[in-house]
Parts: C-alpha cells; sequence; structure tokens
C-alpha cells in the first residue's frame, strides 16, 4: 500500500519546523510552551502566539542532568524536561517565551519550580482542581482560564478578540474531528495506516504551526478515504497501549512491539488517544474550559470511587469498540499517578478476559531485553488463548 | 530477638524502668474519648501490663530506646502501640473512624465529631513496631516498588484490615503525590472521598481558591454530619481548637526546649511528641494529658540542670525538613554523635502556630489549609524555614530527608536547600532513608562527617 504523500509532507515540515519557529520569534510572536494537555490552546493561539507541547522524552542524559536538580526519585520524563532545558540544545525547548503551567502532575510543577529558579524561565500557571468532575471544580476551571487569558493578553498588549477566539475553537475542534476520523479508522483491520503512524501524526499536531497542520490533515485523510482498503489479511492479536504518555523520543516499547511483530491498533494515552476527544460547543472561555476538564481524565487527577471511574468506562468502552484482546499498561517509574493504579487496571481488564501486562520502565536501555521477553511471552499467551 | 534476651530486657532495661516511672506515679490517661462522651481511666497497672505484653508482639521497639526517665514517655508508648485495639474498641461502640493524610488539619475531624485516623502514620509506626519491612514489601508489591515506604505500609494496613476506617475522606493538595494514588488505589477497600485544595492559591487566583476551599471544607463537614448523623455545630469546631490549640502550644513549648542549655529532652522523645501531632492517635485528650507531662518533666529537668538520656553536653542543632526520618533509631544514633533534632519543618508540623478561635471555624480551616506552610510552593516554604531558622536561637544546621520513592520532598530538596544555605549561611544535608535500619551504616558516616564539619566550622569562627 504507497504511503500518503500528506505524511510525507509531515515529516518535511517537521524537520523544518524550529527553523520556523525562529524565525516567527524574529518577527516579533511569542512561543508559549506548556506540558500537560490542561492547556487550552485555543487561548493562546487566538492570541496571537504559537502553543508549543514541550513533549520531549527518551534521552537517558537529559534524565541524569535532571536528577541532580529533582534527584533519581523522579519520573524519567520530569527529570529530561528539566535536563534539556538545562543543556540548552534542543530545538524546541531553547525557543519558548515562557511555560504555562497546569499542574495535573505536581511533578510537572516542580519541574517549573526549577525552570522558574535556575533557568529563569517565565511560568505562568493555570489553576486545575483536582475534582475534574465537580460542578464546583467546572467553576473553579472556568475562572482559572479566564484569569490565564486575561495574564495572556496582558502579555500580548491586546484584548481577546471574540471572532478570533471563534477562529480558534474551530480551528482545533476541526483538528481533533480530523484526529478522531483517524482512530476511528483503526477499528477496522483493512484501514491504510497503521496505529505507529497514527500516532505520529498526533505527535506533530503538538509542535506544528496548527493551520498549516490542520491543512495537512484533511489531505491525509482526503487521500486515505480516496485509497483502497488494505485487505492484507492480518491475523494479530490486536493489542493496546494504555498509560501516561509515549512521549516522542519514548520509542523502546515501541520499537520492540515492531520488531516482535505485535499490532497495536490503538491507544489510551495522553500524548496519543486521549486528546482528541471532545468538541468545544461555544466560542467562550466557559465551553472551552469545559471540554478540557471534562476530556478523558487524566490518571494524575484522582477519582475517589472505582465503580463508576470515568477512566474505567472510556477504557472498556474502547476495549470493545476496537476488539482489543491485550493491553500493555505502560508506566514510567516513579510516575505513582499511573503505577498505583496497575492494580485495578489489571483487574477490570483481566475481568473482561482481555490480557493484560504492565511494563513499568525508564529511559535507559538496561531492561531492553527483559522487556523484549516478557512483550514476547505475553503475545505467545495470548495466542494460545485464542 | 530470642526467649531469653527478651526476657533479661524486660527485666532490666527500659521496660522495667518505664513500668517503675508508671507505677510510682499512676496515670490519668483517659481512654479513647468519645465513646459517646464516656471516659474512661486507664490504670498504671493496665499501661504496665500492655507495654509488657506489646513487647512480644511489636519486636521492633527493642531497636529504639526513648528515654524511660522522662515522665509521660512510658504513656505516650502505651498510646501509640495501643492505637489499634483502642480504635476497634471505639468502633465497636458506634463510633466513626475516617482516614485523613498527614497535613490534613486534625481539628476538622474531630471537630466534625468523627475520630481521625493518618494511615501514613498508623502504618509507620506499625512498621516500626514489627521491626520488618514487611508491610511496606506488602503494600509496594500492590502499588508499586517505588512507593515511598509509608505510603506502602499506609495502604497495607488499611487493605489488611489492621486499623479499621469507616470513610477515607483526606484532603488532597499540593504535597505528598504519592497520598493521593494510595487513597485511590484502596477504593476497592474503603469508601471514601476527597477535599480537594487548590494548588495555584496565590495572585489573582486568591478569592475563587478560598471560596473553593471554603465549599471542599462545607462539603466535608456535611458529608461527616451523614455518617455520624449528628450536625456540626460552629461551637464544635471552635472549641476543638481551643482544645487543640493546647496541643500545639505545648508542642511548640516542647520544641522551644531544646534551644536549652542543656537541652532537657533528646532527639527521639522531641520527635515522637513531635510525630503524634499527625492525628493526635485518635485521642487528642490523652495527648494533651500525656504531653503536658512530658513538658512539665522537661521543665523539671531544666529547673535540676538535667539534661535529656544521651544527649551531648554541647549538642550540634539540626533542624530537619523535607521529612522527618522515620527510622526512629537514627535519632538515637544522631544523639549518640554529639548531635541534636531541634525541631522539624516538615508535614508533622501541623502545630507551627495557633488556629484562631475568634472567627467563623469553616472560613478559618479554609484559611488554614491554605497557608499551611509544607503545601507552599518550594521556594515560599524554604522561605519559611528561613524564618524559623532565624527566630531560633540555636540552629547550627539542616538536615533535609527524602524518603525513597517521595517525589515531592526529594524534587524540592534541592531548591530548599540552596535558599537556606543562600540566606542563612547554614550547611545542610540531604539525606534518604527507605526501610528502617538499612542504610544506618552509610547514614552513621555522613551524620557523623556532618558533624565533624560543623564542628570544624565552629571552631574556626
Ligand atoms: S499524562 Fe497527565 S500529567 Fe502527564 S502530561 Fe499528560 S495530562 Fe499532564
Ligand atoms: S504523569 Fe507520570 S509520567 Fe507524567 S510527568 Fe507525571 S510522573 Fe511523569
Ligand atoms: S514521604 Fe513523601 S511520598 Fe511519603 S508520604 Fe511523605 S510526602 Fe508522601
Amino acid at each position: 500500500m504507497p504511503r500518503p504523500s500528506a505524511l510525507t509532507e509531515l515529516n518535511d515540515l517537521l524537520a523544518k519546523r524550529p527553523e520556523e519557529l525562529k524565525q516567527a520569534k524574529a518577527e516579533g510572536r511569542k512561543v508559549v510552551g506548556y506540558f500537560c494537555s490542561y492547556i487550552p490552546e485555543e487561548i493562546i493561539w487566538a492570541l496571537g502566539m504559537i502553543p508549543l507541547r514541550l513533549c520531549r522524552a527518551g534521552n537517558n542524559q537529559a534524565v541524569s542532568v535532571g536528577a541532580t536538580y529533582l534527584t533519581s526519585n523522579a519520573c524519567p520524563f520530569a527529570c529530561s524536561c528539566v535536563g534539556l532545558k538545562k543543556d540548552g540544545r534542543d530545538g524546541y525547548f531553547k525557543l519558548i517565551d515562557y511555560v504555562v503551567d497546569a499542574p495535573a502532575c505536581l511533578q510537572m510543577r516542580r519541574v517549573l519550580e526549577v525552570w522558574e529558579k535556575y533557568f529563569e524561565v517565565r511560568v505562568l500557571s493555570l489553576a486545575l482542581p483536582r475534582q475534574f468532575y465537580s460542578v464546583r471544580g467546572q467553576a473553579y476551571f472556568a475562572q482559572a482560564v479566564e484569569q490565564l487569558s486575561r495574564e495572556l493578553a496582558h502579555d500580548q498588549g491586546i484584548n481577546l478578540d471574540s471572532a478570533r477566539l471563534t477562529q480558534a475553537v474551530e480551528l482545533f475542534n476541526d483538528i481533533r474531528r480530523q484526529q478522531r476520523w483517524l482512530y476511528d479508522g483503526l477499528k477496522q483491520a483493512s484501514f491504510a495506516l497503521d496505529w505507529r503512524q497514527v500516532l505520529g501524526v498526533i505527535r506533530a499536531g503538538l509542535l506544528l504551526d496548527r493551520e498549516q497542520y490542520l491543512q495537512l490533515l484533511h489531505e491525509l485523510v482526503a487521500q486515505l478515504k480516496s485509497q483502497a482498503p488494505d485487505n492484507t489479511p492480518a491475523r494479530k492479536a490486536r493489542l493496546l497501549i494504555a498509560g501516561a504518555m509515549l512521549a516522542p523520543g519514548d520509542d523502546k516499547l515501541v520499537n520492540i512491539l515492531a520488531e516482535v511483530g505485535a499490532e497495536v491498533v490503538m491507544d489510551e494515552l495522553c500524548t496519543g488517544s486521549r486528546s482528541i476527544y471532545g468538541e468545544i460547543k461555544q466560542p467562550d472561555i466557559n465551553s472551552i474550559a469545559q471540554r478540557y476538564l471534562s476530556n478523558i481524565p487524566c490518571g494524575s487527577l484522582p477519582y475517589p470511587k472505582l465503580d463508576d471511574d470515568p477512566r474505567h468506562k472510556h477504557l472498556r468502552r474502547l476495549l470493545t469498540e476496537y476488539r482489543i484482546e491485550g493491553v500493555i499498561y505502560y508506566t514510567l517509574r516513579f510516575c505513582d499517578a499511573y503505577n498505583f493504579k496497575a492494580g485495578h487496571m489489571r483487574h477490570l481488564i483481566t475481568s473482561m478476559g482481555i490480557s493484560f501486562l504492565h511494563i513499568s520502565s525508564d529511559y535507559t536501555n538496561a531492561d531492553v531485553g527483559q522487556m523484549r521477553t516478557r512483550v514476547e511471552a505475553f503475545l505467545e499467551s495470548i495466542q494460545h488463548r485464542t | 530477638m530470642n526467649f531469653f534476651r527478651k526476657l533479661k530486657f524486660l527485666f532490666t532495661g527500659t521496660q522495667l524502668q518505664f513500668g517503675l516511672g508508671i507505677l510510682k506515679e499512676p496515670s490519668i490517661i483517659t481512654d479513647i474519648r468519645r465513646l459517646d462522651g464516656r471516659y474512661t481511666k486507664v490504670s498504671a497497672w493496665r499501661i504496665f501490663w500492655f507495654l509488657t505484653c506489646a513487647l512480644w508482639r511489636f519486636p521492633g521497639i527493642f531497636d529504639y530506646k526513648p528515654d524511660p526517665s522522662l515522665r509521660g514517655m512510658s504513656e505516650l508508648t502505651y498510646i501509640i502501640l495501643s492505637l489499634e485495639e483502642r480504635l476497634k474498641k471505639v468502633r465497636r461502640r458506634g463510633t466513626k473512624i475516617v482516614g485523613k493524610w498527614p497535613a490534613n488539619p486534625t481539628d476538622l475531624y474531630y471537630g466534625s465529631g468523627v475520630i481521625a485516623l493518618d494511615p501514613f502514620f498508623a502504618g509507620y509506626c506499625r512498621v516500626l513496631a514489627e521491626g520488618s519491612g514487611r508491610l511496606t514489601k506488602q503494600g509496594r508489591a500492590q502499588l508499586s516498588e517505588d512507593a515511598c515506604p509509608a505510603q506502602a505500609a499506609a495502604y497495607s494496613i488499611i487493605s489488611d484490615d489492621i486499623f479499621p476506617l469507616d470513610f477515607f475522606y483526606p484532603f488532597i493538595g499540593p504535597w505528598c503525590y504519592d497520598s493521593q494514588y494510595c487513597f485511590e488505589a484502596l477504593r476497592h477497600k474503603v469508601n471514601g472521598d476527597f477535599g480537594d485544595h487548590p494548588v495555584f492559591n496565590q495572585r489573582e487566583m486568591k478569592k475563587a481558591s478560598f471560596e473553593y476551599m471554603l465549599s471542599e471544607v462545607r462539603r466535608f463537614i456535611e458529608k461527616m454530619e451523614e455518617l455520624t448523623g449528628r450536625r456540626v455545630e460552629p461551637e464544635q469546631l471552635r472549641q476543638e481548637f481551643i482544645m487543640e490549640n493546647k496541643l500545639r502550644r505545648i508542642l511548640r513549648e516542647i520544641t522551644g526546649l531544646t534551644q536549652i542549655n542543656p537541652p532537657p529532652i533528646n532527639s527521639l522523645d522531641l520527635m515522637l511528641c513531635v510525630f503524634i501531632s499527625s492525628d493526635w492517635l485518635g485521642d487528642p485528650e490523652a495527648a494533651l494529658q500525656t504531653l503536658s507531662r512530658i513538658r512539665d518533666a522537661a521543665i523539671k529537668r531544666i529547673d535540676r540542670g538535667e539534661k535529656g538520656k544521651n544527649v551531648a553536653d554541647h549538642p550540634i542543632r539540626l533542624l530537619i525538613t523535607g521529612i522527618a526520618w522515620g527510622d526512629l533509631g537514627l535519632y538515637n544514633m544522631l544523639d549518640e554523635l554529639g548531635g541534636l533534632i531541634i525541631g522539624s519543618e516538615c508535614v508533622y508540623n501541623l502545630y507551627y502556630e495557633d488556629i484562631d478561635t475568634t472567627g467563623d471555624p469553616v472560613e478559618t480551616l479554609a484559611r488554614r489549609f491554605l497557608t499551611t506552610p509544607y503545601a507552599l510552593t518550594s521556594e515560599r516554604r524554604a522561605q519559611w524555614t528561613v524564618g524559623n531558622i532565624r527566630q531560633a536561637k540555636q540552629v547550627d544546621g539542616v538536615v533535609f530527608n527524602c524518603n525513597f520513592g517521595c517525589n515531592y520532598q526529594a524534587a524540592e530538596a534541592r531548591i530548599v536547600t540552596d535558599i537556606i544555605k543562600q540566606e542563612t549561611g547554614l550547611p545542610c544535608l540531604i539525606t534518604d532513608v527507605d526501610l528502617p535500619k538499612e542504610n544506618r551504616g552509610q547514614m552513621r558516616t555522613r551524620l557523623e562527617a556532618f558533624l565533624e564539619m560543623i564542628r570544624h566550622r565552629q571552631a574556626q569562627a
């Protein structure tokens, strides 16, 4: 099956992006970095700034540097964010004017404290409540988003223009719509893209110019719609990867899965499908806040009741719709938010008759061999079952 | 420890001194207080007998050496070790036990008519009393191998029904990461909810955060009313503030005694007193009687010019921050090496100031949450500690301790110690500990070197 040209274009654009950003900055545009998917990009974009999700990982050297600030008790992603900033060479990290912090994961809050103190980065805060599900939490978050947009607007020396906000809401809604279409495609065995390619598309969206990105998404979708389905009979176990994130660069597991010929068809990850849901109904702050807070919640926000945990509901739906036979729950070491949930996850998934494997790792290569063996054994056990 | 060693210990060691001490001055400790308003006296014999039996159940306590000659320490040991049985008893009579986490103000729980239990503190006490890492290891097998030892133990004591909980209602805020997920991991075991303590409550979000916090405190109270079937009157909360302010004042007084020469209380005894502020061991009134005794006994020592057991004549005075060492043996070790803990700026420091008893109690509590030093940003927490150091007469150094697996403390260790060093010029030592008794050799070397460095500096000055 020919590779859609839009994918190649996407990669070309990505390669040019740091240079393009440098130029945009030289022209006076501000680059606003952020980590968590709770930051409403719409507002940043509507104010004429460039939103950039700082999602780079996998570099163990950066982890070691970061650990001199955070100690080695912090998760490798958090450490690498500090390490990369300190190192100063990363094409994206060095370009940001300031960072907006929504502390879903409190480890990331510490990262920004370090950035503020030692690297003199300006940090704006978005007060994210833990109770993403309550009316009070929702009202509080709306105030926080309002406050953030005021601060950003003040910084830009402009007012948030409602026409521009409408445009932003349409743009980002459409991006998510196209991304959903791609993920929906993965439900069919004959879909022309595989999950890894879809993940690549989503990851690109964290960095590229959003209008250009949307245009490419439309092209890609059009190309895929016009292509004949891929009817190569695929009979491998359908897998889903769940967990916190697989940030660009953290490719150890994905590479092993490719090497052993496993077929991942879906993810439930912050850097993957979790960010594609939810429409903003109205171009106003309340609706924007509502979409972000009521989206599929990040595991960093606790939920008090096991029997109606919205994360479980969502996962159950994905498992059924994507006809999943095995789940790999991938977490980073020292990520309590996700590691502590492994027990309930295992119970939820195995009670549906689906195989479950928990892998907790870091960015070193020390466990590659062991990880491969575990993945192989897992796949074998699924084959046996089926 | 084998049978004969235990026996020998029993009749020659600390236990006998404890026992004799307590028999000499009969106890006035009450049993858990909220037994439908009834108070039970616990006789001196009962405490003596309990502690004697406890030696068999809790071999871990052989490892720690509180000062038996300091009046009140045996009662303190009693209320720590008898927590499990006292809670079970009170629960059978219908009183509700509600789980909290360390930084949550106890006044809110007791003032709402329930007994507060901090599984973090109870779990770690249990680990120490058992003298093995069994509960931590078991908890880690369920949570994560990287879980902090205290959180892992907290998980185990609840999931194994060692300590009873009717409801788990902690407030979750900008402290300890593990605790919120440990709470979540126990959802299959115990019903619960949590109060949301906003992370950013400064500047422009101050008002909104305060209102949000206020609504969270109100929601908690409503839930407690539902649980107990009794209305929580503002006066009840106010009375609780008055009562617990007494406790806080006594703890500040005891801490202040470490500034006197020679210090009448050693590091371990001081920290045992401080630790119980986490939940007052199910019984603030018993805690008050016990701590008053300890304070009075220590003051008498000052009059006699007597110092605490094992305290050096001119100890190197250290403030402990981060999270105070859970491995109690380290306090004994520090005293032996000529150091002395003079206080802690950590999650146990809930006694730093009184709670205002004049305003609306619910608003007061909301404000208290938002201003707890432990919940501030690293920078502000460090500045707060600097302020305390400046107020103290004698501080020679600072220890910042992190528990293995604790992302919260560890991640701010550098910022906090850098600021302290810069602002006060005091030397800081960052330590990390995991299971009790592990790493003692290495810790001894590090503490020795740290104390030596301070002595050297002092000699040069
Ligand atoms: S997984 Fe959660 S904490 Fe981590 S980046 Fe995503 S939203 Fe933030
Ligand atoms: S959610 Fe987990 S993986 Fe993500 S930054 Fe926090 S600790 Fe790290
Ligand atoms: S030591 Fe750290 S992880 Fe453990 S309970 Fe305290 S703050 Fe939480």
